[in-house]
């Protein structure tokens, strides 16, 4: 189940850009490592992931020649629900806006799909300077693989710096060519269940692209614009993912497969800043805003705040808001007297909600090289979320909570060791 | 009055522009804290939680900043 | 039209409030007078600069070795908080002089465009070579450019 995938193609180029003199530890050698392991656990039985992560960079020929390396396991397990409605007698009847809703008790009725997944990821970064003034140009390759899911990436940027040092630009552009095969085979879009499915492989392939700024405004202040543009195509459903068709009454006629678009495309406008007050303490506010033609926009935003304690010590308390509207083709069920859509899904994760989380990071330094940190984080996921007005569907309650999207909380504890 | 308004906002944002940190005033950009992609594993970790529960992703920082050394 | 001119008097006004620290500031130049004959490398360091602390073994080298040649290094410091600069000297100790230019007003004078930053001065102290960083690769060529100064 593609539970977790290498995501952000571009922390590749990300972490490549790192120059040498950013290395934290001033040490003789010139590797510098972290090591973190994680436990992710949410609510109601649901998904547990445990997970261990190396980040490794070296510098070469005085930062000139930067390598970096990332190494993953994870280990998943729990059961995710499938978006079909409980199949017990107390089956709750989700009407339009115009009608009630009732919900029933626990999501312990919610249909789940368990699994016992291991996921392996890696990737690879070379980022050189190309000249004496400033420009850098890097390559990356990424490599992940779980049950059902490989991935295969590439990608390459330039970054220069001008104005004095106190403006980098930077451009980067990816490319991942994943294949997917699902456990039992790949069932046809809204097929009910138990029919045949495909047995070879799908594919998805995706590109992205993306613009940065870096400005510095002062001696205590920093700021970063992205703009990315992605485009992915080809399998992007959930095999696993499943929804009710219910008739007049509220009672299951029958449960199918989802059925999501063979295209999908998005922008990201991203803003961030760092600022340090007089105390040393840094204040870093990150902002994002996407938009694609699936109809999932979104709003999200950070803020940190890292004190320094005793001599070597500091903890960072961490707020984010999250926001998304849900996917057009979004519903928490359908109904036996309409035509079927030629896309529809009920998978949680393209409803309309809110998160929140909140965390904090604590640091310590044991010695010139070595630094531990701990974090723990709680996420929360709210169906729902924010109401604008009217902005259902006629028949598509997609605001609110349901039975079948009851929202879940999480929690994430990390101990990390940068050496 | 509008005019006058806006030519001074330009030049505001003009002056503020060319606040041009020197090379030696760096130090404090130069700590860990204060560059972008010095945050280490856990930002990651975060991304791909993001990433798996959400439907959106990607759009995060670049690593830059520091102390523009060599 | 009459508020034309006024609006174009603040405009000067607010460009000249911003733009004045860099016209206006000329910084200090550091005294080499009491250095006549000497070949003279003025270096602009501070504790929060990686090839700063690489360079530091070489400066010590070229010290001792050429001492007895007549050179004379400087190490200028621009920590903002000279305490920072104290403790990076407890760890990686320099035997060259060392000043502490916390304002920057030395490294404003020489207008340093780069961290770390090296110049050298002939032995009637003219300013005769320039450059900016430091890297391993390019020590030889450090080390023939002041040889070539010091045998004038």
């Amino acid at each position: 189940m593609q539970l977790m995938k290498k995501n952000n193609a571009f922390a590749l180029a990300a972490a490549s850009l790192m120059s040498a003199t950013n290395i934290s530890s001033v040490s003789a050698a010139d590797w510098s490592h972290e090591l973190n392991t994680f436990i992710y656990n949410e609510s109601d039985g649901r998904v547990s992931d445990k997970s261990i992560k190396y980040s490794g960079k070296a510098s070469l020929n005085d930062g000139d020649t930067l390598l970096n390396l990332n190494l993953g396991v994870d280990i998943l397990t729990g059961a995710s629900p499938t978006g079909a409605l409980p199949s017990d007698g107390k089956t709750q009847i989700i009407t339009s806006p115009s009608g009630g809703t009732q919900t029933t008790n626990t999501s312990s009725t919610l249909e789940k799909a368990p699994f016992n997944d291991k996921r392996f990821s890696f990737d690879v970064g070379l980022n050189k300077a190309i000249n004496e003034t400033g420009t850098r140009a890097n390559i990356g390759f990424s490599f992940s693989k779980e049950n059902d899911y490989k991935h295969l990436g590439l990608s390459t940027g330039l970054s220069k710096e001008i104005n004095n040092k106190n403006t980098t630009l930077a451009i980067g552009l990816a490319y991942s060519a994943d294949t997917i095969d699902p456990i039992g085979g790949t069932p046809r879009p809204l097929s009910p269940i138990g029919t045949r499915k495909t047995l070879s492989s799908k594919s998805k392939k995706s590109i992205d692209m993306i613009l940065g700024v870096t400005q510095i405004l002062s001696k205590n202040t920093i700021t970063q614009f992205n703009y990315g543009y992605g485009k992915q195509t080809g399998y992007l459903s959930d095999a696993y993912k499943r929804i009710s068709v219910i008739d007049n009454n509220g009672n299951i006629v029958n449960n199918i497969h989802e059925a999501r678009p063979e295209t999908r495309a998005g922008h990201n406008f991203f803003a961030a800043i760092k600022h340090s007050l007089n105390n040393g303490n840094v204040i870093t506010e990150t902002t994002r805003l996407h938009a694609d033609e699936w109809g999932t926009n979104s709003f999200t935003s950070e803020l940190k705040y890292r004190m320094a304690l005793a001599d070597k010590s500091s903890i960072e308390p961490y707020v984010r808001f999250y926001y998304q509207s849900a996917a057009d083709f979004y519903t928490p069920q359908l109904s036996n007297e309409k035509a079927l859509p030629s896309y529809a899904s009920s998978d949680y994760r393209l409803s309309k909600f809110s998160s929140y989380t909140l965390g904090a990071t604590y640091r310590l330094k044991t010695s010139s090289k070595n630094e531990w940190n701990l974090t723990g984080e709680y996420y929360q996921q709210v169906p729902g979320g924010l109401n604008f007005g009217e902005d259902d569907d006629d028949d598509n309650s997609s605001s609110g909570k349901t039975v079948n999207n009851p929202g879940y909380s999480a929690f994430i504890l990390s101990l990390g060791l940068k050496f | 009055m509008k005019m006058k308004l806006f030519l001074i906002s330009i030049s505001l944002l003009l002056g503020a522009c060319s606040s041009n940190v020197k090379p030696w005033e760096r130090g404090n950009l130069a700590r860990a804290e204060m560059t972008f992609g010095a945050e280490g594993l856990i930002n990651t970790i975060n991304d791909h939680v993001y990433f798996s529960k959400e439907a959106t992703s990607g759009g995060s920082s670049f690593a830059a900043g520091g102390c523009g050394c060599n | 039209m009459l508020k034309k001119p006024k609006s174009i008097l603040i405009i000067i006004l607010f460009s000249v409030l911003f733009l004045s620290p860099q016209v206006f500031a000329d910084g200090k130049k550091i005294d080499l007078s009491s250095y006549k004959g000497k070949v003279v490398v003025i270096d602009f360091w501070a504790s929060w600069c990686v090839p700063c602390r690489k360079s530091f073994p070489w400066l010590n080298k070229m010290q001792n070795n050429l001492k007895t040649k007549g050179l004379i290094i400087l190490g200028v410091n621009v920590d903002e908080n000279s305490k920072d600069a104290k403790n990076f000297l407890d760890k990686y100790p320099a035997n060259f002089s060392i000043i502490f230019d916390p304002q920057g007003k030395h490294a404003e004078y020489y207008k340093i465009i780069g961290m770390p930053s090296s110049l050298v001065f002939d032995r009637q102290g003219n300013l005769v070579e320039q450059h900016v960083g430091f890297k391993e690769k390019y020590i030889k060529e450090y080390e023939n450019t002041i040889n070539k100064i010091l045998a004038k």
